[in-house]
């Protein structure tokens, strides 16, 4: 996995097109499909925030805001451009454009969190992002432009199996890539202690933010992907449990590490549905689920041995 | 669009106002032009049936009336619909007015101070955000609601009598259960990583929220009414009303911080916490139990939470399973503001955040935005001075 991220990429993009371009077809029960979707969207959010809260070792409590944040820019766009422009031809085209300019309108966001917040660390920086997550949620519910507390509406239904396993392909592609380089063992090096990583001349400000601002980035995209998937979105949707979501995500795959990631967010998306006989309990074996996991394997799930070099102790105080 | 409420207990067979009542005079869906204007009469007792109708109100019509709690400072603006308010430039606040709101600015403070203590309390001698805490809050509330209505066929005291037994009984089994929480889920992993403490505490919140909410195991989703324990009065100083409730509030939180006060400066018990939270080692050496020492902290903590909680709840006439949220978010912000681990700066913080919010939330012009106060605080404060108000600088080691 480690040395070879771009054969991985090969493989899951193959995957998804071989997958996408059969499951056109209207044989394939649109319920698997929907969940499907759901799975693609949640490996952009866990393996964005995995960048954050696991390679570069600070705690995000506020993804739900950027994925928000990308979420309503995308779709303002592709409402306010659907009508004029709305040939078939033209429909990926903007798409694309609209997640980009949502994937960015996050990263900007991520920018002004990162900025703030690298003086901080610890459960000092989750409540900081928590609280800029909150505020991203009630400026939206203020705004009267993106409907209020009522949500958009009427979003059109652009999102497909082969545009969310791609952009997840892809998600996963750059986060290796980017770990895995020269550049990125400083992300590491910050997680494994900061103030060894300052002295050693790594620019850990720098680090922070630029960890921010790319997480945010593609929690942005999977914010545009899940918009036009479920076709209505309201500040609701994005509120503090969507970020303990995608956080319970990334420490049951194990912090910092991509595979065990990626099948913790397949698992807790395909957790919910299995419930579904028993969802009035759903919530609360959730709650115990992560407890238990908290008492039993704090380390995550899917992991068995540990880094080396990596520190396991507490972060110094 | 004008609507006029008659509250005149017995007319219109409830005590609701009509237009509340949906199925006889049904509300439109959509905000008429110049929105609802609801005039209510100078009294609390009305303003808390109001309150307490919104609550069943289906959201699209809520949003559309401002929070009636304000409605005494602006009777006649109460209840105007926040998207139709004319736009303009930011009305000014009166005299009158700005003293309102800094009279339930205190109110509010006052209740994020008990619930602020507590966290600070448990980040002194465990160094972590204890995010259950916003829950026993809620927990003590629902205490409160299910011995209230009780006790009063048990013991044939006075009004006042009831409601200090309920506070009393609402405060210990709140310090039970947080003494429970600890000895189960925090002490085990005392030694491991912060973040793994941190997102244990988010289990436990999320678990205890999960079952308030089931309506089988819990008390169910929906909102309930909270029993009035006191006599409503109300005293007018002035333009500026002051109710029985606020009253309590301030009473109530001045006796147990002075409670709190003496037990951590002049007990032993006190001595330990404060022996603990210096350095947990070192007092385990001198012969300090850390270990009941900390549940002692925890139940002194959930104690507060559960008294802010009924407080909460008689101020706003409400409870929820969800009620907790966001008193706690802004209590923890109060305890950074007023510098983590210090015991008068969570007071001090709370205080002044129950003020700036109610300032702002008075302003019609912002009153959406009251929410975002506190986090915008919080940031600003991290900013220009991240140990907090009356917190010192500590020095890192490497």
């Amino acid at each position: 996995m480690k040395r070879h991220p771009q054969l991985w990429l090969l493989a899951a993009i193959i995957l998804a097109a071989v997958l996408s371009a059969s499951a056109r077809p209207a044989g394939v029960n649109p319920y698997y499909l929907g969940v499907a979707v759901d799975v693609g969207i949640n490996v952009i959010l866990a393996v964005s925030l995995n960048l954050i809260n696991g390679h570069t070792g600070q705690f995000s409590l506020g993804h739900a805001g950027f994925m928000a944040v990308g979420a309503y820019v995308a779709s303002s766009i592709t409402l306010g451009l659907a009508a004029r422009f709305g040939g078939p031809a033209l429909t990926p085209l903007l798409f694309a454009g609209s997640l980009l300019a949502g994937g960015l309108a996050a990263a900007l966001a991520g920018l002004a969190v990162g900025v703030p917040s690298l003086r901080l660390r610890g459960d000092y920086l989750a409540i900081v992002t928590l609280g800029f997550g909150e505020i991203i949620r009630v400026i939206l519910q203020t705004t009267d432009a993106v409907g209020a507390a009522s949500g958009l509406k009427g979003i059109p239904k652009f999102t497909s199996f082969g545009w969310a396993w791609a952009l997840a392909a892809l998600t996963v592609y750059v986060v290796a890539c980017l770990v895995n380089s020269t550049y990125g063992r400083g992300f590491i090096a910050v997680h494994d202690d900061e103030v060894a990583a300052r002295s050693m001349g790594i620019n850990t400000t720098r680090y922070k933010v630029t960890a921010f601002v790319i997480g945010a980035f593609f929690a942005g995209l999977a914010g545009g992907l899940y918009a036009h998937h479920k076709q209505f979105i309201s500040p609701g949707g994005f509120d503090f449990n969507k970020s303990i979501e995608i956080v319970v995500m990334v420490i049951l795959g194990g912090m910092g590490r991509t595979a065990g990631v990626i099948a913790a967010a397949i698992v807790l998306t395909l957790l919910p549905e299995v419930l579904r006989p028993v969802a009035e309990y759903r919530m609360i074996l959730y709650a115990l689920l992560i407890l238990g996991l908290m008492l039993a394997r704090p380390q995550g799930l899917f992991t068995w041995e540990r880094r080396t070099g990596a520190k396991p102790g507490p972060q110094p105080t | 669009m004008l609507v006029g409420v008659d509250f005149e207990p017995g007319t219109q067979g409830g005590p609701f106002p009509h237009w509340l009542n949906k199925r006889a005079n049904p509300l439109p869906r959509s905000c008429p032009g110049d929105g609802w204007k609801v005039f209510v009469p100078h009294s609390s007792a009305s303003a808390r049936i109001v309150k307490v109708a919104l609550c069943i109100l289906p959201d699209t019509v809520a949003a559309h009336v401002l929070e009636v709690c304000d409605l005494s400072i602006q009777p006649h603006r109460a209840g105007i619909c926040r998207r139709c308010w004319p736009s303009g430039p930011l009305d000014p606040l009166t005299v009158t007015e700005f003293l309102q709101q800094i009279v339930n600015g205190l109110a509010l403070g006052a209740i994020y101070a008990l619930i602020a203590l507590g966290y600070t309390m448990v980040y002194g001698v465990l160094r972590f955000i204890n995010f259950a805490h916003s829950d026993l809050f809620m927990l003590g509330a629902y205490a409160g609601a299910l011995i209230a209505p009780r006790l009063g066929t048990l013991l044939p005291l006075g009004g006042v009598a009831n409601a200090l037994v309920t506070l009393v009984l609402a405060m210990a089994i709140c310090a039970l259960l947080g003494v429970l929480i600890e000895i189960l889920a925090y002490r085990p992993l005392r030694d491991r990583p912060r973040l793994v403490v941190l997102i244990t505490a988010i289990g436990i919140s999320m678990l205890i929220e999960q079952v308030a909410q089931n309506g089988r195991l819990g008390f169910g989703p929906e909102v309930r009414r909270f029993p009035a324990l006191i006599p409503d009065v109300t005293w007018h100083l002035g333009g500026v009303t002051l109710g029985s409730t606020s009253v309590i509030v301030f009473g109530v939180t001045a006796v147990l911080l002075a409670l709190l006060t003496w037990t951590v400066k002049c007990t032993r018990v006190g001595m330990a916490m404060r022996a603990v939270a210096f350095n947990e080692k070192a007092a385990a050496l001198m012969g300090v139990n850390v270990n009941r020492i900390i549940s002692f902290t925890f139940a002194v903590g959930s104690a507060l939470a559960a008294a802010g909680g009924i407080l909460f709840a008689l101020n706003f006439g409400k409870i929820d399973p969800l009620m907790g949220v966001q008193p706690g978010l802004k209590a923890f912000v109060a305890a950074v503001l007023g510098g983590i681990g210090n015991l008068p700066g969570a007071c001090l913080g709370g205080i002044v955040l129950g003020v700036v919010e109610s300032v702002v939330g008075g302003n019609p012009r912002l009153t959406s935005y009251r929410d975002a106060v506190a986090f915008a605080v919080l940031i600003l404060i991290l900013l220009l001075k991240p140990e907090g108000l009356l917190g010192h600088r500590t020095k890192e080691k490497v």
